[in-house]
């Protein structure tokens, strides 16, 4: 009979739980019992279900990373490796992760992924992009026999039809949905003229949207190229999802009330828009028409149209003036004429014949100023100075000196 | 002109819209060159005319993506039944 020592026998229990593949890679599922946390920050906790218990340990960093503190009471889900601890002679679990499992433990899970997300600036609003107003192209992931779907569609057909909608299946609930999810976001983001992506499915129990609190679904999100909007049932509590989308819809109908403008109140948009263009360009055209007429304006007032009447009328005013000038002349002249003809006047023998003398004509009125010519019979007008008188010529007597020849005229002869 | 329509063509409905909004601005404000306006205002009108042809479609295009034998992605119509036409329920 071999006898070991205690510490021998722990040794060599030790030595099989430690070979045993079994015990080293073990989930593990039961109600903590109890718990307790160390002054260094170990967590000591016992979990049970109706048939047993066993210790375990979540050391000082495993214990900070899970964010959430564990207490009796609570459904826990816990990683490790299970060993023998000599001191105490007890087999135990050596924890490096744990999570709450069942409803309450869901929503923990929940809040931890939440908040550690975030704090990773997963959800930081700055990172959120504005969808296209008026996409080319929207696509649909989601379930293709879901309720959602037809939502969607029917929303989609009647606020704008002329927006092509591309429908890419993803299963939305159990095991795979979160990657079957992720991989649709990609293929729709990949899809030419896509500019906005529907993530949407029915409402359900937190358990149901396991696939939509998925910290790689909202990595995807993420990184997706095209702003992508989600839609969970109708309006529960928020889904890690809805926290990473670009935008948050409370509904499939609302979010695809938001992918797409209203088709009719754009028609009236491009219609006012038409108004303003045609206001513009008549007001615009109506300033340079009057522009142009008070150019118009102007140069018609340099046209000859209006200029002759102007030189015309000054022509007019010259010619009167030269008019008024030539008869201020003509009285000056008349003026000195008379000055002339009174100095004429007292030149005229006229003037002479009052002084006693006086002037003979002969019958044709020629003016008589020398005898010669002269015969007896003829007779002859003496004019004087008030008057005249008829005398016929009874002698002609030359002076002596006036030794000029007389012609031989035959009498009469004068008179042809 | 008919460039112009070209390079139209290939603006999104924003993009048309927004450029349209900065013309009539420009022309409200009023140019010194009628040419300028004259051009503004066929553009104005042409990229009005793409905005509402965008708009004209009224039968909603519906297509759903599926995997190929070798996984390649294609499009497919989707035949819209009257029962997707039923109530939001």
């Amino acid at each position: 009979m071999q006898v070991l020592k205690v510490g021998d026998l722990a040794e060599y229990i030790e030595e099989v739980f430690s070979q045993e593949q079994g015990l080293q890679d073990v989930w593990v599922e039961g109600e903590v019992a109890s718990s307790t946390v160390s002054v260094q920050g170990h967590c000591y906790l016992t979990l049970k279900d109706e048939r047993a218990s066993i210790r375990g340990v979540l050391f000082r960093l495993s214990y900070a990373r899970i964010g959430f503190q564990i207490q009796p009471g609570m459904m826990l889900l816990a990683h490790g490796r299970v060993n023998f601890y000599r001191d105490r002679g007890e087999t135990q679990l050596l924890l490096d992760t744990a999570q709450p499992s069942g409803v309450g433990g869901l929503y923990l899970a929940f809040e931890q992924l939440k908040n550690r997300l975030e704090a990773e600036g997963l959800f930081d609003p700055h990172h959120k992009r504005r969808p296209p107003a008026f996409p080319r192209k929207v696509a649909i992931v989601t379930s293709e026999s879901g309720a959602a779907l037809r939502d969607v569609l029917k929303v989609l057909r009647r606020r704008c039809p002329a927006v092509p909608v591309l429908v890419v299946h993803a299963l939305v609930q159990g095991d795979v949905a979160a990657a079957s999810v992720v991989r649709a976001l990609k293929r729709a983001a990949q899809r030419p003229g896509v500019e906005v992506i529907l993530l949407v499915r029915g409402g359900g129990a937190i358990e149901d949207l396991a696939s939509f609190n998925d910290e790689g679904l909202a990595r995807a999100i993420r990184a997706c190229p095209v702003p992508v909007i989600v839609g969970v049932g109708h309006e529960t509590d928020f889904t890690i999802a809805d926290f990473a989308a670009d935008v948050r819809a409370a509904t499939p109908s609302q979010a695809a009330e938001m992918a797409v403008p209203d088709q009719a109140q754009l028609r009236r948009d491009v219609l006012a828009q038409r108004e303003r263009l045609n206001g513009a360009i008549a007001r615009e055209a109506a300033t340079k028409a009057e522009a142009l007429t008070v150019l118009g304006e102007r140069l018609d007032r340099q046209s000859p149209e209006r200029l002759v009447p102007l030189m015309r009328q000054r022509l007019d005013d010259r010619a009167q003036r030269l008019e008024a000038a030539l008869r201020v002349g003509l009285e000056r002249a008349a003026q000195r004429l008379q000055g002339q003809s009174d100095r004429l006047e007292a030149l005229s023998p006229i003037a002479v014949l009052g002084r006693g003398y006086s002037l003979a004509r002969d019958e044709q009125g020629a003016l008589v100023t020398s005898v010669v010519g002269l015969r007896p019979g003829r007779r002859l007008t003496t004019v004087f100075a008030d008057g005249s008188a008829e005398a016929e010529i009874t002698a002609v007597n030359p002076n002596a000196e006036a030794d000029a020849p007389v012609p031989a005229l035959e009498p009469g002869g004068v008179d042809g | 002109m008919a460039e112009a329509a070209r390079d139209i063509d290939v603006l999104t409905y924003e993009q048309a819209l927004a450029e349209l909004e900065g013309l009539i601005r420009t022309l409200e404000t009023g140019s010194v060159d009628l040419a300028d306006s004259i051009a503004s205002y066929e553009r104005g009108v042409a990229l009005a005319n793409h905005c509402s042809k965008l708009l004209e479609q009224t039968e909603a295009k519906v297509q759903r993506l599926v995997l190929g034998p070798k996984g390649e992605p294609t499009e497919q119509p989707v035949e819209l039944t009257a029962a997707d036409d039923g109530d939001e329920q």
